[in-house]
């Protein structure tokens, strides 16, 4: 009777589609996915130290153990060290931020601040998905140095767990790095922990050719003033003070004066629009805050270097010598980083 | 009623009506005499029983020629029967009666065998299929499991290797492991197999060696020795209802290899004989000579760092071969692949002699196969006999022996067959000098000389006695010995192995003795029809069961040459006191395995049905084995099962168009023994001193859990069966849900317990999904020359989910690391087994894509922290960061993805069309949803990244050599969308590593659909010389097997992976082969 396989393909069709339906039914029995939250996620850095005066990032600092990921964090708690509210460490401030990423070959500082933008943010924030914190750059009168404490709360839909008593510790500003003065105390520290700071040296001699050793020559910073524009000016002096021409630094490439960014990972220029003072005895640089732009986000990864090198001839050899210095700026302003000899160098040829 | 079949009444009646006074009453002899035939094709039907129907008694079968010839009293009922064909009846009357009979409704009458008990398929309650004879023959291959793939619904067979006599891997409605061992493209998850029973004897499947060929061995298998000409059917047991009776070892399903059996009073005897051609396989796209110089100089001169390392990466030693292109040595342009395989010509050869009768029958079969591998030096021959003798003294007694005796020899060249053949490791630059009489490859000689010789011997026996010592009641008991012994032989030569030759000496010796006895009763209040009234099977059994396995090896290295291939005992180079130079700690020699393992079982089952309408089926069994934990010696398993032959209910009958329709519903639970003597009770080792003295001590790595228990499984099963239209559509469903439980995990202990680890029960799977027969007849003539069209479609869609996790962990991260890096994930909810990898979003077009860190101003990079060159860029792959922390980072930004462990959907399709004496059958089957990590192009493009080497090790090792450029989409600058990222900037790749293993990009669609055989045979009838010879049938085919394969997959074979998904670049390649056969019958 083949008139009648309508019904039948009905039929199998029901069948099929209870079939189809218990599938549905079957899904109920197992499991649905869910979240992993291990018991062994855990901040593997439970005190963190913010210096007041530039941006201070906290990353590498969480270990989900392979927990689903993402993860949500916020903060909680936030309080001083006698237990009461610290509210003043999430208010909001002017963060400056990037929106695209800094590439050292910028030719201006226009360039530079043109990738930047200021946005407002706590003081201290919590990225959301991977616990890393930022406390941003503010200044002590928004927040008081000293010790504070806040809990973590990660979670994800498989569990949560708060990270309890953490430490922030927020130090007093360094206006510059290497900073001569302890954090805490603000007195100078001991000449043996960098209460002196002293350049790198090489082949340098003093007026009677020995080797002059680079402590015997001290920098200094000093602030002159606050203009429109950050600079930084280099003046050397001898030692009686008397300031030393550049032009002694014959091989210094003034015009292509460059460093290594490690953050960027490139070859980045030393400053913009050098000017030399008319007897060539102050060298001044527009530079960005800070400086090197990303000082303070890689956590002094970064910093800026300058070699002045020269050579001589000394008993018929031609010798190379020169000072360099690494460090950075956090505050802005007009900032002049004197070399001071203790002992003459020697710049004329034997 | 048909008219042919008023005919034969006419015939039968009439001398009856003629006579019939005369019958009543002297009740005299007659002799009946007459052909038996086919009623579609007119073929004669050897061996059809002649039966009475009132005695229940034998009276004859027909001979070759399907002629029969009967004494017996006029009147009496006389019934034809003959397996898969409708039994036919006609009153005795002297004279010829001819009778046709016709094809029954095959799928339901005939008889299977469950739980050691034969019964019609329409009283089983379970999921079972039945492969027939008919549907594994002329394919020649090396092992019968090839066969079976896309064969049943749900029985999911990937022939992931080529290597002949190996076997690839074998699931029944899905993964049921978690067990993960090895690492990168040698990580493989513990074996699904099913329990292999042949002729009532269960069997160990594997033939003793694991799928990871991490163990020594043979590696030649039952399923690899025994003949697919001897083959009668082949069952699959899929629910736990049929399985249920198979206990301790039926938790994974159960296959059944029945052999056949004599039935012709004329000995028969049947050869089937032929040829067949292997021919190797696509070879992987490689760009030699010339395009590979260009490529390397190109990349080194333009990417590098600098100038001045471009400099001297081209004047270091070891890229003469790049710079020196116009000294012959190096201007060359090697097909290294190429130089690995082989066409070979092979035969197969099967003889069967046969006869007898229900109460004497005999058979001897006799196979031989060579079966030359594609990659040189490798093959597979094998030699097998098979006796069986059945005896039926009494009425009421039974007697049936079999001795089955196999040798297979297998040559493994180089390679484990799975692992380490082909060009994979020799696959080296074209522009060294291919092999020549001054110029020997290491890995390339390996292949030409080594030897590793694999024997296996097999002699398998049994015995089976059936008494009936009161009606209804019989005794039964089966003995069965089963008894293997392996050996390998290796020597590899100085000159391929390191700069020291290596003698390895395999032996391994395994038995397994099986007995079960048992009594049975059997009452039908209808003698003569099962659909008259009720009927009841009881049976009780035990069953014992032995095996032993002990092997042995000694590996001695450093021998005084090539042509020294001794001496053989204890390595002195391994000698106590002499760690040093075992730094590696590769010293295997000594018994590697020696294990006893006992099992005991008791078993009871009871089957009711009435007139076949409702059946029940009730069992129960009792599991204890030596293995489990001391305080959990036995499983129980029971199970039960429903059916409803729907269609033999009255108030159907007006519905004419179905044949058959029932419903099936069945539960059970079944084990798995895993526990081991060394996880439940611990083991002992010798420390090196306590006190100055050797001492033994508890073995440190295992703390014994003795309250293990067996894996278990359980499962429900809802099944429908439909034949319409008289049978030319049959639908077959099912659906299922099975968990397995309980099983064993590692849990790793705090040190300060003492102990390493401790394995228990706790981690469970669900499998669950639809399978899906469909055997539809579209085209059938009266004719019997006319054409016909037969069709088979299967399909199963099985979803495996993780259900639990010891300890209710929702997560568990397999590590992998180098090579691969490529992480496996067991999510609780999620595929049983996942990938953890990256995810892969696409390529960063330009550098401005990349996202930039707000507040560090910088771009994302790879990796976490300070590190240099790692910040992505144009040409770099974008993968995504979940944490959003700007660092792509392992700990973080690795996802569970895919599934590469088993298909969502598998089946088959086999189409077979007949017209007049040709018969042409194409099988295909097909896999939907499958992840495959392409290791083999991933592995190939890492290396690309260092164009100056031959080799790198670590991440990624193996030889450099270049693919072919032309069929990648890679990143290049100005282009969209390219699939891969920048290729020839090595330089900045090698920070990010673009081409890391561990991510999406590589991670593609296995899906294929497979033109498994095509054969097209030609049937000689009613010729003058096949009279002259004797002849009954004359048979010729030629068969195209494994001949294409379809599927989006970039590599050339989606299948020939692991069993984890993984392409293995040096993994055994599948070849097609091409046959010539002839099987006559005499």
């Amino acid at each position: 009777m083949m008139h009648k396989p309508g019904r039948v393909v009905a039929g199998v069709s029901v069948v099929l589609l209870l079939g189809l339906l218990s599938t549905g039914c079957y899904d109920r029995f197992v499991p649905d996915k869910k979240d992993y939250f291990s018991a062994n996620a855990n901040y593997s850095v439970t005190s963190f130290t913010a210096i007041l005066g530039r941006t201070n990032v906290f990353i590498n600092i969480f270990n989900a153990d392979y927990s689903t990921q993402p993860l949500d964090f916020t903060i909680e708690n936030v309080r001083h060290e006698d237990s009461s509210a610290a509210p003043e460490l999430l208010q909001q401030v002017d963060a400056r931020e990037w929106k695209t990423f800094y590439q050292g070959n910028e030719k201006t500082l226009a360039e530079v601040e043109a990738k930047r933008y200021t946005e407002k943010k706590p003081i201290f924030e919590i990225r959301p998905h991977s616990g890393e914190l930022f406390f941003w750059n503010t200044d002590s009168s928004k927040v008081k140095p000293g010790t504070y404490y806040f809990d973590v709360r990660v979670k994800n839909h498989g569990g949560e767990k708060v990270f309890h008593n953490l430490v922030l510790s927020v130090r007093r500003p360094h206006p510059y790095d290497p900073y001569e003065f302890d954090d805490i105390t603000g007195e100078r520290k001991e000449i043996k922990d960098g209460g002196v700071t002293h350049p790198t040296s090489y082949g340098m001699v003093d007026e009677l050719s020995r080797p002059l050793p680079a402590d015997s020559v001290y920098i200094s910073f000093r602030k002159t003033g606050t203009g429109k524009t950050n600079t930084v000016s280099f003046i050397f002096l001898d030692q009686d003070s008397v300031p030393i021409s550049l032009s002694h630094f014959n091989t210094t490439k003034w015009d292509s004066l460059k460093y290594h960014s490690n953050m960027a990972d490139a070859d980045v220029y030393f400053g913009f629009n050098r000017k030399m003072n008319a007897d060539s005895t102050k060298v001044t640089f527009d530079i960005t805050n800070p400086f090197p732009v990303l000082a303070d986000v890689s956590t002094n990864w970064d910093v800026a270097h300058i070699d002045f090198s020269y050579n001589r001839i000394s008993f018929n050899h031609r010798v190379d010598a020169g000072l360099g210095f690494s460090f950075s700026i956090y505050e802005p302003g007009n900032w002049d980083v004197i070399f001071q000899f203790h002992k003459n160098p020697k710049f004329d040829d034997d | 009623m048909n008219k042919s079949y008023l005919k034969i009444w006419m015939v039968v009646l009439l001398p009856l009506l003629v006579c019939g006074g005369m019958v009543h009453a002297q009740q005299s002899q007659v002799t009946v005499t007459g052909k038996v035939v086919d009623a579609r094709s007119h073929q004669p039907l050897p061996g059809v029983s002649v039966w009475n129907p009132k005695t229940n008694k034998g009276l004859g079968v027909t001979d070759a020629a399907g002629n029969y010839s009967i004494s017996i009293p006029a009147g009496t009922n006389i019934q034809f029967r003959f397996v898969g064909y409708r039994s036919k009846t006609v009153k005795a009357a002297s004279g010829r009666v001819n009778i046709s009979l016709e094809l029954g409704d095959r799928s339901l009458k005939e008889a299977v065998i469950v739980g050691y008990q034969r019964k019609t398929k329409e009283t089983l309650t379970g999921a079972v299929s039945v492969i027939g004879h008919d549907q594994i023959q002329d394919a020649p291959v090396a092992n019968v499991q090839d066969l079976l793939q896309g064969k049943v619904a749900g029985l999911n067979i990937q022939n992931n290797t080529g290597a002949p006599g190996f076997r690839g891997t074998v699931s029944i409605r899905g993964i049921s492991q978690l067990s993960i061992s090895g690492n990168g493209d040698q990580s493989y998850l513990a074996t699904n197999n099913p329990l292999l029973v042949i002729d009532n004897v269960p069997v160990d499947y594997d033939g003793g060696f694991s799928q990871d060929m991490l163990q020594p061995g043979a590696a030649t298998g039952p399923l690899a020795l025994i003949p697919p000409e001897d083959i009668e059917t082949i069952e699959v047991l899929k629910d736990a209802q049929a399985t249920s009776l198979y206990g301790s070892r039926g938790a994974n399903g159960v296959i059944i290899i029945t052999t056949r059996k004599g039935n012709s009073p004329t000995p028969i005897i049947d050869v089937n004989s032929s040829v067949f051609v292997n021919f190797p396989p696509q070879l992987r796209p490689t760009w030699g000579g010339n395009l590979e110089r260009w490529y390397r100089v190109n990349s080194i001169l333009n990417y590098s760092k600098d100038l001045q390392t471009a400099r001297n990466m081209l004047a270091a030693d070891g890229a003469q071969f790049l710079t020196d292109s116009l000294n012959p040595f190096y201007n060359n342009a090697t097909d290294w692949q190429g130089l690995f395989y082989q066409t070979t010509i092979n035969t197969n050869n099967n003889v069967q002699i046969s006869g007898g009768n229900p109460k004497l029958n005999y058979k001897a079969n006799l196979s031989y196969q060579l079966n030359q591998g594609v990659i040189k030096n490798t093959g597979f021959n094998k030699y097998s006999l098979n006796m069986q003798l059945n005896m039926q003294p009494m009425q009421n007694l039974r007697i049936s022996t079999q001795l089955f005796g196999a040798l297979g020899q297998k040559q493994r060249g180089n390679g484990g067959g799975l692992t380490g053949n082909g060009a994979g490791d020799a696959f080296t630059s074209s522009l060294l000098p291919g092999p020549a009489h001054f110029v020997g490859i290491p890995q390339f000689e390996g292949y030409e000389n080594n030897m590793d010789d694999n024997n296996t011997v097999n002699i398998r026996a049994f015995v089976d006695l059936d008494y009936e010592f009161i009606p209804n009641f019989r005794i039964n008991s089966t003995t069965s010995y089963d008894y293997y012994t392996d050996t390998r032989d290796r020597f590899n030569q100085a000159f391929a192995n390191n700069n020291q030759t290596q003698l390895y000496g395999f032996v391994g010796r395994r038995d397994e003795l099986n007995s079960r006895n048992g009594i049975n009763y059997n009452f039908n209040s209808d003698k003569t029809n099962a659909e008259g009234g009720h009927n009841v099977y009881a049976s009780l059994f035990t069953e014992i069961n032995v095996k032993t396995d002990n092997q042995h090896i000694r590996d001695v290295r450093n021998g005084p040459s090539d042509y020294y291939w001794g001496p053989r005992g204890y390595s002195p180079r391994f000698y106590p006191g002499n760690p040093w130079n075992d730094a590696a700690g590769i010293n295997d020699n000594g018994t590697s395995v020696s294990n006893l393992y006992h099992a005991l079982s008791w078993a009871a089952s009871l089957s009711y049905n009435y007139k076949t309408k409702y059946n029940i089926d009730l069992a129960y069994r009792l599991d204890g084995n030596s293995a489990a934990g001391v305080n959990n010696r036995y499983t129980v398993n029971p199970s039960i099962g429903f059916r409803w032959n729907f269609n033999k209910e009255h108030w159907m009958s007006q519905f004419n168009w179905l044949d058959f329709g029932s419903f099936r519903l069945t539960y059970g639970q079944n084990s798995r023994a895993t526990a081991t003597l060394v996880n439940s009770l611990g083991s002992f080792k010798t420390s090196t001193s306590y006190n100055n003295i050797p001492a033994i001590i508890p073995n440190p790595d295992i703390l014994p859990n003795p309250f293990l228990q067996p894996e278990k499984s359980y499962q429900y099963n809802f099944g429908v069966d439909l034949g319409l239209f008289k049978s030319r559509l049959e639908i077959i469903y099912d659906t299922y849900f099975k968990k397995t439980f309980n099983i064993v995990r590692d849990l790793y202990l705090p040190n300060v317990t003492g102990f390493n680890k401790i394995q228990l029960n706790g981690a469970s799977i669900a499998n669950f999904g639809h399978e899906l027969t469909i055997t539809g007849r579209p085209i059938v003539s009266p004719d019997p020359k006319g054409f016909q069209w037969t069709i088979n479609v299967n399909g199963a869609y099985n979803r495996g989910v993780l259900t639990h996790l010891p300890g209710d962990l929702q997560f568990y991260r397999q590590e992998q690391g180098a090579p691969t890096y490529q992480e496996f994930a067991l999510q609780v909810g999620n595929n049983v087994i996942a990938n953890y990898i990256y995810k892969t979003l696409g390529i960063f077009q330009s550098t401005d894509d990349v996202p930039v860190d707000p507040v560090r101003g910088v771009r994302y990079k790879a990796f976490r922290g300070n590190g240099t060159n790692q910040y992505f860029q144009a040409g770099d792959v974008n993968w995504l960061d979940i944490n959003g922390d700007y660092a792509l980072d392992d700990r973080d930004d690795n996802i569970p993805t895919g599934r590469p462990a088993e298909p969502l959907v598998t089946g088959g399709i086999s189409n077979t069309f007949n017209y007049r004496n040709f018969s042409l059958n194409v099988y295909c089957s097909y896999v939907l949803d499958r992840s495959i990590l392409n290791n083999a192009l991933a592995g190939r493009m890492r290396r690309m990244q260092s164009p100056d080497q031959l080799k790198i090790t670590g991440t990624a090792e193996g030889p450099v050599n270049v693919y072919d450029l032309s069929l990648i989409d890679y990143w290049k600058p100005g282009s969209v969308n390219a699939k891969y990222p920048a290729l020839e900037q090595y330089y900045h790749s090698l920070g990010p590593i673009n081409y890391r293993l561990d991510q999406t990009l590589f991670q593609e669609d296995g899906s294929y659909f497979k033109i498994n055989q095509i054969t097209l045979s030609y049937n000689f009838r009613d010729f003058g010389f096949m009279k002259r010879w004797g002849m009954r049938l004359l048979r010729t085919y030629v068969t195209a097997y494994n001949i294409g394969i379809f599927s989006p997959y970039s590599g050339p074979n989606p299948e020939t992976v692991t069993d984890l998904g993984r392409d293995d670049i040096s993994g055994y390649p599948s070849a097609a082969s091409f046959t010539i056969g002839l099987s006559t019958e005499f």
